[in-house]
């Protein structure tokens, strides 16, 4: 296990190293000199150069990108090229806001596929079972964005009893989670589907097992025998899949931030695609697949962890 | 009636979802195709007198913000959706497998290498390094179909690198290497045909996430470029316009989860058949 663990992450290092080389490249290459959207129409050939020189746009792409590496390593992700704004300071500012709606979404589902699916487990197939397995196929087949704009229409403005837009007023908790409550259905029911199928299937691996079967004819109430084995088997694999899926959740926070209007990375990265603000593009997307990489990285040790089977290399 | 055909009638017998989702897929296939005879009006004629009108007789789904018939947009729509998330399918599954395979078979430096190059596209997620890839190249509908091919590819050679390895270890391999099979030949007679179906049910799974992405990309704008009809754009004049046109958002919703469900239940009835141990299980975790 320890051994697994180290080589994981020592090949994080040059797959990081690639992701940012390959990230850097292709923005490079990307239509329009950041020189003259920088120093305006009428600057003089001079005030560019000088420019240049300051940023090392003068120099050969790899040189480039051995000082964009080296000035992540110090925090420096540069300056905005719309208001020269640090884009370390930009970020920041909404890193936050995405960080909270992708945790909120993340446990929303994890809680949901839990109950959701043990109950369809647990029921095979009654009514409840099929309700929940026709409800998990459809969430599959239905984008974050459009369950999005669908609950925008029906609860901010047919009947607006929810906030339409923002992320609510600074220092309130309420606003702040009343502003919540549809985004975060939005991207956890998205992948509600997949999880309530997860627990499903285990629970009904679990209770098919000899053990619970023996603890049955013993009479220990359903519940505990429910909340001690099935369950405990059933989070495992949820817990593991949802670091696996960090990546659709930020994903999926990119569309849900620009349809409710909230601040944060994903409306900063749509921001910065239409208004090409290279350094912001490079700095969100960097913070955004480091997230990614960690999460899937902790779901991949935590495998581990949790299961004492795999930490001891059976 | 000949024997590939009974197979046929059998493997629809066993999965109703294979059966459902054929039939659906083959339907949204013949709307793409037919989509000149189907619509009602010129999906891409402008008519600012009857902008945002509600349905009605002649505009049975209504119109968008310019008058264009929503219908028509509609139909033109699948044949986007169904264009791009198909071709990108299909150079993804090429890709995918030549280099997974590859991988697998020669090992080594060159095993890493490929690797290495997965793990890098994988470290993204896939729809923002879509956003920037796009947005880098401009949205056309080549660069939107090549990105895609391009990023689940990787996803893909993962899933064929690892079912080579395990078809590698298989004793008749072995003794196929040593009766002086060539390489060619074991690649294509005993290789192939061993990893060919858990891969197409892997590349299935990840049609509707192409569909999925088109649909977002056009929603953001980056998508196909207009005047282009896209279910995705029309989400998009939807929103622009939430306040006075509901059908411009429900319509495309509605197309857009058909066309998913189409495809999942067809790659999940695909699975069903070809791998019955592992039915009623996820195919991607």
């Amino acid at each position: 296990m320890v051994k697994y663990a180290i080589t994981r992450i020592l090949w994080l290092i040059p797959t990081l190293l690639c992701m940012i080389i390959f990230l850097f490249t292709l923005t490079h290459f990307a239509p329009g000199d950041p020189v003259d959207v920088m120093c305006g129409p009428r600057a003089s050939e001079e005030t560019k150069t000088m420019v240049r020189e300051l940023f090392h746009l003068d120099k050969p792409i790899h040189v480039q990108v051995f000082y964009f590496i080296k000035n992540l390593f110090q925090g420096n992700l540069g300056v905005s090229i719309a208001d020269r704004e640090p884009v370390i300071d930009k970020v920041m500012r909404v890193f936050p806001n995405t960080v909270v709606l992708t945790f909120f979404s993340m446990f929303w589902t994890f809680v949901l596929a839990l109950i959701l699916g043990s109950l369809s487990g647990i029921h095979q197939n009654t009514w409840i079972d099929y309700l929940i397995t026709g409800f998990s196929f459809s969430m599959i087949s239905v984008p974050s964005f459009v369950i999005g704009l669908i609950l925008l229409l029906v609860f901010s403005i047919k009947i607006p009893i929810l906030p339409m837009s923002g992320s609510g007023t600074e220092g309130s908790i309420w606003s702040q989670i009343y502003h919540l409550i549809l985004p975060t259905i939005a991207i956890s029911f998205a992948w509600l589907g997949f999880m309530c199928r997860t627990v499903k299937a285990m629970m009904i691996e679990v209770l098919s097992k000899d053990y619970v079967k023996m603890e049955r004819s013993f009479g220990v109430p359903s519940l505990y025998i429910w909340g001690k084995y099935a369950l405990r088997n059933a989070a495992m694999p949820v817990v593991t899949q949802l670091g696996f899926a960090t990546g659709e959740f930020l994903g999926g926070a990119v569309f849900i931030e620009m349809i409710f209007r909230r601040p944060g990375m994903g409306r900063l990265l749509a921001d910065s695609v239409s208004s090409l603000d290279y350094p912001v593009l490079q700095g969100t997307v960097f913070l955004t697949t480091i997230m990614f990489v960690l999460a899937n990285l902790m779901a991949d040790l935590s495998h581990g962890f949790i299961d004492p089977r795999i930490r001891h290399g059976h | 009636m000949n024997h590939r055909s009974s197979e046929y009638l059998q493997a629809f017998r066993k999965s109703r979802k294979l059966f459902i989702g054929t039939l659906l897929v083959f339907i949204l296939v013949t709307v793409a195709i037919c989509a000149p005879l189907l619509a009602p009006y010129n999906p891409y004629k402008i008519d600012v007198r009857n902008r945002l009108s509600g349905l009605s007789g002649s505009h049975p789904l209504g119109t968008d913000h310019l008058g264009r018939d929503t219908l028509s947009q509609i139909i033109y729509g699948t044949r986007t959706s169904i264009l791009i998330s198909l071709i990108g399918t299909l150079i993804a599954f090429v890709i995918g497998l030549s280099l997974g395979t590859t991988a697998a078979y020669v090992g080594g430096v060159i095993e890493n290498l490929i690797l290495l190059y997965f793990d890098v596209i994988r470290s993204f997620p896939a729809i923002i390094l879509i956003l920037v890839i796009v947005s880098t190249f401009g949205p056309s509908i080549t660069t939107i179909i090549l990105v895609f091919g391009f990023i689940y590819s990787s996803l893909l050679g993962r899933t064929a690198r690892a079912v080579t390895l395990s078809v590698i270890k298989e004793p008749f391999m072995e003794s196929a290497i040593i009766l002086g099979s060539k390489t060619g030949a074991v690649l294509t007679r005993h290789i192939l045909p061993n990893i060919i179906g858990p891969v197409l049910i892997v590349t299935g799974m990840y049609i509707p996430f192409m569909i999925m992405a088109e649909a977002g990309l056009s929603f953001l704008g980056l998508g196909v470029p207009p005047p282009t009809a896209s279910w995705g754009s029309v989400l998009r004049y939807g929103f622009e316009n939430i306040m006075r046109a509901w059908w411009l958002i429900l319509w495309p919703s509605l197309a857009l989860a058909l066309a998913m469900l189409s495809f999942n239940l067809f790659a999940e009835g695909l699975r069903d058949i070809l791998n019955p141990e592992k039915r009623g299980e996820l195919i991607i975790s």
